[in-house]
């Protein structure tokens, strides 16, 4: 995906993003609802992220969507489509299957985490050296992050709306949705390196 | 001598009134005309702060005294009453009942600028002004708290206005100016950190209602005149499936005082329905006082009855002078329903309230082997027979059976019907001619056709704790929210404990939170906690556990020490001259300014969650609304970190 691209998802995402967050019929039509999913309208997997519930809420997703998003387009533009929808579906079905208590979410923090880690696994497989503490140490301290906010159900910053719950279950999705895709990708270019050059060697034989 | 002969008849005579100016039949004055009414209500964290200004004129070619008389607002601590001069406010300031009264009359008499707040018992608050000028105006101002709970996810409001037609004697004393001519304003502002779903003021199809930014309701209902003799209610409805939840305030001003602390619980509890038959006795006031409220009876009990089960049983009692069974144990099928309804219209009210006889009437005939409970639908004024509460208590401790009480009106006597209710553990609602008298059918059937938590009791540990209202808590019904009022000595983390029993089994819910070493946001939670206790002291003298002098020498020192009008105190207004030539101190006013500085900061903040069990919920949650993860600095923080790695990874590849 070349950077105009990126750059139009990007502007679309989190236009669509304050859309969906101050229009209410708009956010009725996309959020996860869990009822009406089970009715069929299967989209509110995926649309639902872009629904939030407060300005705070908002704003700390879409900076920290944003900056993410960008950097890992200069990683490797490859894999920022594959992150945000397999992280999108990830998160959405996890949301669906496993919290049952919840009957409406929604938010770009979970996509996100997939970002965040995403950038950490290609850095991961990347960089050699100082580099890699450096990598190390940002990984430690999103896990740590993600362990408290397990133990407070709260953020520490974002004055939490009473309605609402706070579900660092789907930080953890989003992690684990993140990091699979972008080693899976990775690894698959190696892998299909490693593999044709044995056919080339083999061809060589023949 | 006509004045003292009037102020004379004023002590002996109770006057009931609707809202309004009152004078007595005999006299030839005209009756103060009603300038202007403005109420002002702010409902924030539990408790409602209601502000009535009232401006009279004065017809007469000589000055008078304005005499202004309100039903009582249930559970509500009178705080503060203004004069004013101008622009000059005189300040009220709460004294022994007596003492208030001469010094008020002493002034009267001098011609100087005086008011008096008093209460008789639960019945109606007077307010007297003196003097009104010929031709000329007075303005006054009175305050008062009371706390607003929410039942199954639906807040209630009234501000009464209604006559209670309780007491002959008083109506027949005196006559009532119950219009305004000039400008009626009822503002209402809702500060609720839960999401209002939706609003309802019955009857008043012209309120204005709007939304704030930061998500408070307000209501708005202006007139160019009006009369003041129907209630206001507002409900306003949480948004549903919410989380349940412990809400907590506290106040102490410094460390080394007392703190005092409102704690709200809203159990999420699995209470299941109950479906096998029930029985219900429906004992019904037909006594002369219901006359203007029968009409409201006959709706809720014929809304009640179509809810029933084809398997429930009913039966009628209905009282007046005597109690008469009207309808035996009947099947709740739809033509005995019709049947009964077509009985109960043609029934009409007569003679005196004989509670007692209705009361035990209903309680004979029941079948130990169902369910049964007692739905007691009276204004409560028991004037006929026993009237006396610890013989109420006596009676209800005899038998085993839900007691479901619903107060018509206003002028009615809560107080008695609490301790009936409290000695069967079960509750009592207050019901008004304007409410939505189907909707307070569908509440309480809720909680009569669901489980209960049996024997509750609320245990604080950890910290020191005195003058909690958990003696009388019992049975907690479906959709019910439990406040207590109390006060610590000392701060730190407390462990709630809130056990009962549950279909046989023992139940535990658990949280904890920190008392707060010094907080000064809600300096009127210590008027509300006196308030408890001195409804405290009425309920143990109702049930025979504290005798009267008792009784009255603890609601005489409470409302002293914290300023509240009661049967035994009084607020007094004059000059600041007077008080200080009369040596008394300005209690009032202190607490006054405290409470107006912090309602000032409170209106200035965005809506705080006052929920405390967040991290250690109390109960499992229900269903909530939403859902989400979230971000914060940290997060930004970590991309931040990251995006400097990415840029001198970069750097280095290229």
């Amino acid at each position: 995906m070349n950077s105009v691209r990126v750059g139009c998802l990007l502007g679309t995402l989190l236009l669509s993003a304050c859309l969906a967050t101050y229009y209410s019929a708009l956010a009725d039509l996309l959020i996860l609802d869990r009822s009406a999913v089970f009715e069929g309208q299967l989209w509110r997997i995926v649309s639902g992220h872009l629904v939030h519930l407060s300005d705070a809420h908002l704003l700390w997703d879409c900076s920290v969507f944003s900056v993410l998003t960008f950097l890992l387009h200069c990683l490797d533009r490859r894999l920022v489509a594959g992150v945000l929808t397999s992280s999108a579906l990830v998160i959405g079905l996890a949301v669906v299957l496993f919290i049952p208590q919840v009957s409406h979410y929604g938010g770009l923090s979970g996509i996100c985490c997939a970002l965040f880690m995403a950038i950490v696994t290609v850095l991961r497989l990347q960089v050699q050296g100082p580099m890699k503490w450096v990598v190390n140490i940002a990984t430690l301290a999103f896990v740590a992050k993600i362990i408290a906010e397990l133990f407070s159900q709260t953020t520490l910053f974002v004055d939490p709306d009473p309605t609402w719950i706070s579900l660092p279950q789907v930080h953890i999705a989003g992690g684990l949705a993140g990091t699979a895709w972008a080693y899976l990708f990775l690894t698959k270019d190696r892998l299909r390196s490693k593999l044709s050059l044995n056919f080339g060697r083999r061809g060589q034989f023949n | 001598m006509r004045t003292i002969l009037l102020t004379i008849l004023l002590c002996c005579v109770f006057p009931v009134s609707a809202g309004g100016t009152l004078k007595a039949v005999m006299s030839n004055d005209q009756t103060p005309l009603i300038q202007s009414h403005r109420i002002n209500v702010v409902i924030n964290n539990g408790f409602a702060r209601t502000e009535v200004e009232q401006v009279f004129s004065n017809p007469n070619e000589h000055a008078i005294e304005a005499i202004y008389a309100v039903p009582v607002p249930q559970s509500a601590a009178l705080s503060e009453l203004s004069i004013f001069l101008g622009d000059m406010e005189l300040q009220g300031e709460v004294l022994e009942r007596d003492k208030a009264e001469e010094l008020y009359q002493k002034e009267r008499e001098q011609g100087r600028d005086a008011g008096i707040a008093s209460k008789d018992a639960f019945d109606t608050f007077h307010f007297r002004v003196s003097p009104v000028p010929s031709m000329g105006e007075s303005r006054f101002r009175y305050v008062y708290y009371q706390p607003i709970d929410i039942d199954t996810s639906v807040g209630r409001y009234v501000y009464p206005l209604e006559e209670g037609g309780t007491d002959e004697v008083a109506e027949q004393f005196w006559t009532r100016n119950e219009h305004v001519s000039g400008v009626f304003e009822f503002d209402l502002l809702i500060k609720s950190s839960w999401p209002i779903s939706s609003i309802r003021i019955p009857g008043f199809s012209d309120a204005v209602q709007s939304k704030g930014n930061d998500g408070s309701h307000h209501i708005q209902i202006k007139r160019s005149e009006h009369d003041l003799t129907s209630d206001i209610v507002v409900y306003y409805q949480l948004e549903e499936n919410l989380p349940s939840r412990v809400e907590f305030l506290a106040y102490r001003p410094e460390a080394s005082a007392d703190g005092t602390f409102m704690m709200v619980v809203t159990p999420g509890l699995d209470l299941k329905e109950l479906n096998q038959g029930a029985d219900y006795v429906f004992v019904l006031d037909y006594s002369g006082s219901m006359q203007d409220k029968l009409s409201t009876m006959q709706r809720g009990i014929e809304q009640t009855l179509g809810k029933m089960n084809s398997n429930d049983r009913f039966r009628i009692v209905r009282f007046g002078n005597q109690a008469s069974e009207l309808i035996g144990w009947t099947q709740a099928s739809p033509k005995q329903i019709e049947s009964a309804m077509s009985r109960l219209s043609k029934s009409s009210t007569i003679g005196g309230t004989n509670i007692y006889e209705g009361l035990s009437m209903g309680l004979e005939k029941l079948d130990q082997d169902r369910v049964t409970s007692l739905i007691l639908v009276t204004d409560g004024v028991a004037n006929v027979g026993l009237v006396e509460p610890q013989a109420f208590h006596q009676l209800m401790t005899t038998v085993d059976i839900r007691v479901f009480g619903f107060l018509m009106g206003n002028n009615s006597n809560w107080p008695l019907m609490r301790t009936i209710t409290q000695a069967s553990g079960g509750f009592y609602k207050g019901v008004s001619n304007s409410d939505d008298i189907v909707g307070q059918v569908l509440l309480a059937k809720s909680k009569i056709t669901h489980e209960c938590l049996h024997d509750a009791s609320l245990e604080i540990k950890g910290i020191n704790t005195y003058g909690v209202n958990n003696e009388f808590l019992n049975k907690v019904y479906r959709g019910q929210q439990l406040v207590f009022f109390g006060r610590y000595t000392k701060p730190g983390q407390a462990r709630i404990s809130l056990k009962a029993r549950l279909s046989g089994a023992d139940k535990t819910y658990q949280t904890e939170f920190d008392f707060p070493e010094v907080a000064v946001d809600h300096p009127e939670l210590e008027r509300l906690w006196a308030l408890m206790r001195i409804e405290h002291a009425e309920d143990m003298h109702n049930a025979g556990l504290m005798d009267e002098a008792e009784s009255e020498s603890l609601v005489k020192a409470l409302g002293l020490e914290f300023q509240l009008v009661t049967d035994e105190t009084s607020m007094v207004v004059m000059g600041d001259d007077q008080f200080e030539q009369y040596g008394i101190d300005r209690n009032n006013r202190n607490r006054v300014m405290l409470e107006r500085q912090a309602q000032l900061t409170r209106s200035q903040a965005p809506i705080v969650s006052p929920r405390v069990d967040r991290k250690k919920p109390m109960f499992d949650l229900p269903a909530p609304s939403l859902g989400g993860g979230a971000l914060d600095p940290i997060h930004l923080l970590l991309a931040v970190v990251l995006a400097l790695g990415v840029f001198i990874h970069l750097r280095q590849k290229s």
